[in-house]
């Protein structure tokens, strides 16, 4: 199984059970992964989001040292276009991470605006996969630093999706998003090679069954998992997939399969 | 192997402490399905507040009809348990409440978000519950910000109640279902005859553990409010012994329910 993001560090709000990378990896070893990519919290915080990309860089070369065979752990940086667009930076990043993090309520930023434009048009040249991160944590519970300064909208949404479609750069995945969000999205993202997950707290297993409904907007081959690890118990995320009323082999893609070809560059 | 699926071996099953029926069969049969994978034995179980006719305060012949469908399922399938729901702004659901109850409902509620569940407009339930030695589940919102939403109950109005009652079984619901759960679990700590469920879709990993920390683990009881894998899941997940999951899985609500 592949989880493509689990997070390591501290979150500024909640005392985390699991703080460090080889805590996360080993839980997430635990729970059946074999791959997990990784972003440090503090990406999403720290103005200079490189500092801490850099020292999830540094934690994962020493963990795959000592411990050549364990899970693999690929490396996401978290970008924030609005505070620095610098194609060189991009490059590095490119170099050494599976792919980039933008999170506009974290970092206050609009996903209509041009400077997203612009990385946008950066990452593609680099073929780089671009994770957009929606919410960390059920709305209710958001600190009110963050839940009222930049809260995502669906018109900012929708507007992005529009321009990433004229654009024609698909490798990107919808990360936490609403469950609303997706399905009034869902004629800008069907037909296009963009992936949503399902790790949101509004996204709903069991009676409900989101997940057959996702199935049947997006497709089975356009949705992957994440279960937000440490911020989320894994098994309640995955649950929702494995006891949905799907085919296995949609299971299969969703927790696996899918994320191989996101990621593939 | 899960803990869920080891109780099965063991001849036991899961107890869910705050589930919903619908006026919809197909839903009800999906959660029957569900409560099968997920060998859970019995269900106590409300109509889904949603399912009424007024969102904010539905009429005492809704009211009626979501019990009456409620003990219908009850007869059919061994499961369910019903909880007896009411509008508690209705004075008159006082009498549909004990006839219910007199029918073999466990508890009351799901008391709902129709208005703050205090002072006159708890008493008469609370006596009943009193009288026939039953627990009362209660909709709370735990601390949302900025401001809780008007009549809804959080955890510093169940702390009012349960001191006012203190001989009466309260269960406060999904501790799960958003909002500031680390607060709220903080808050209840000292009032031993109050209950926490752990339903609803919040999934942060560290909740189970923070409440079996600060409530101790008899406290607390499996819930799904109907997202049975995120529950289920939950619990599983959980970094504290095997045991004391049984005893969040079933034990617990044993005693609250005396069933």
């Amino acid at each position: 199984m592949i989880d493509v993001l689990t997070f390591s560090g501290n979150y500024p709000f909640r005392k985390l059970l699991y703080t460090k990378l080889c805590d996360v990896a080993k839980l997430m070893l635990e729970e059946g992964f074999e791959i997990i990519f990784n972003a440090r919290i503090e990406s999403l915080f720290y103005r200079d989001f490189m500092e801490a990309n850099k020292d999830l860089l540094k934690e994962v070369n020493e963990l795959s040292k000592q411990q050549p065979n364990s899970i693999q752990i690929k490396p996401l940086a978290c970008f924030n276009p609005d505070y620095i667009l610098d194609r060189n930076i991009i490059n590095e990043v490119s170099k050494s991470f599976a792919g980039v993090v933008i999170a506009p309520l974290y970092h206050g930023f609009k996903l209509s605006s041009k400077k997203v434009s612009r990385f946008l048009r950066y990452a593609s040249e680099l073929n780089l996969p671009i994770l957009i991160l929606g919410y960390l944590e059920d709305i209710r519970e958001m600190h009110r630093a963050y839940r009222f300064r930049y809260p995502l909208k669906l018109d900012d949404l929708k507007t992005f999706l529009q321009e990433v479609k004229l654009f024609g750069y698909e490798k990107i995945v919808l990360l936490s998003f609403p469950y609303q969000f997706l399905v009034e999205s869902s004629n800008l993202i069907a037909n296009t090679s963009i992936y949503v997950d399902i790790s949101s707290h509004d996204i709903y297993g069991g009676v409900y069954d989101h997940i057959k409904n996702l199935v049947n907007i997006f497709g089975e081959d356009h949705i992957v998992f994440s279960s937000k690890a440490p911020l989320s118990y894994p098994k309640a995320v995955l649950f929702k997939v494995l006891y949905s009323d799907i085919s296995d082999k949609a299971k299969r893609k969703i927790v696996g399969e899918n994320a191989k070809k996101l990621f593939l560059r | 192997m899960y803990v869920f699926e080891k109780l099965r071996q063991k001849g036991k099953g899961v107890i869910d402490a705050h589930a919903h029926i619908y006026f919809n069969d197909e839903l009800n049969n999906n959660l029957l399905k569900l409560a099968n994978i997920f060998n859970i034995e019995r269900m106590y179980v409300s109509i889904y507040p949603f399912d009424l006719d007024n969102p904010a305060n539905p009429s005492y012949k809704s009211v009626f009809e979501g019990n009456m469908k409620v003990l219908d399922l009850c007869k059919k399938h061994s499961i369910f348990r019903g909880m007896v729901f009411v509008n508690h702004l209705d004075v008159n659901q006082v009498d549909m409440a004990e006839k219910f109850l007199r029918e073999g409902f466990a508890g009351i509620g799901e008391i709902y978000r129709y208005g703050k569940f205090l002072g006159k407009l708890a008493e008469p339930f609370m006596s009943l519950a009193k009288e026939y030695d039953v627990p009362v589940l209660i909709h709370t919102a735990h601390r949302l910000y900025p401001r809780g939403r008007v009549g809804e109950m959080d955890s510093n109005d169940i702390v009012k109640l349960a001191k006012k009652w203190p001989n009466i079984r309260i269960i406060m619901s999904h501790i799960s279902g958003g909002g500031d759960w680390e607060y709220a679990i903080r808050v209840i700590k000292n009032m031993s005859n109050v209950y926490i469920d752990i339903g609803g879709s919040v999934v942060d990993m560290g909740i189970i553990e923070k409440a079996v920390e600060i409530l101790k683990p008899h406290r607390i009881l499996f819930a799904s409010d109907n997202l049975i894998p995120q529950a289920i899941g939950r619990v599983e997940d959980a970094k504290i012994d095997e045991d004391i999951k049984e005893l969040i899985y079933a034990e617990n609500a044993l005693k609250v329910f005396k069933d």
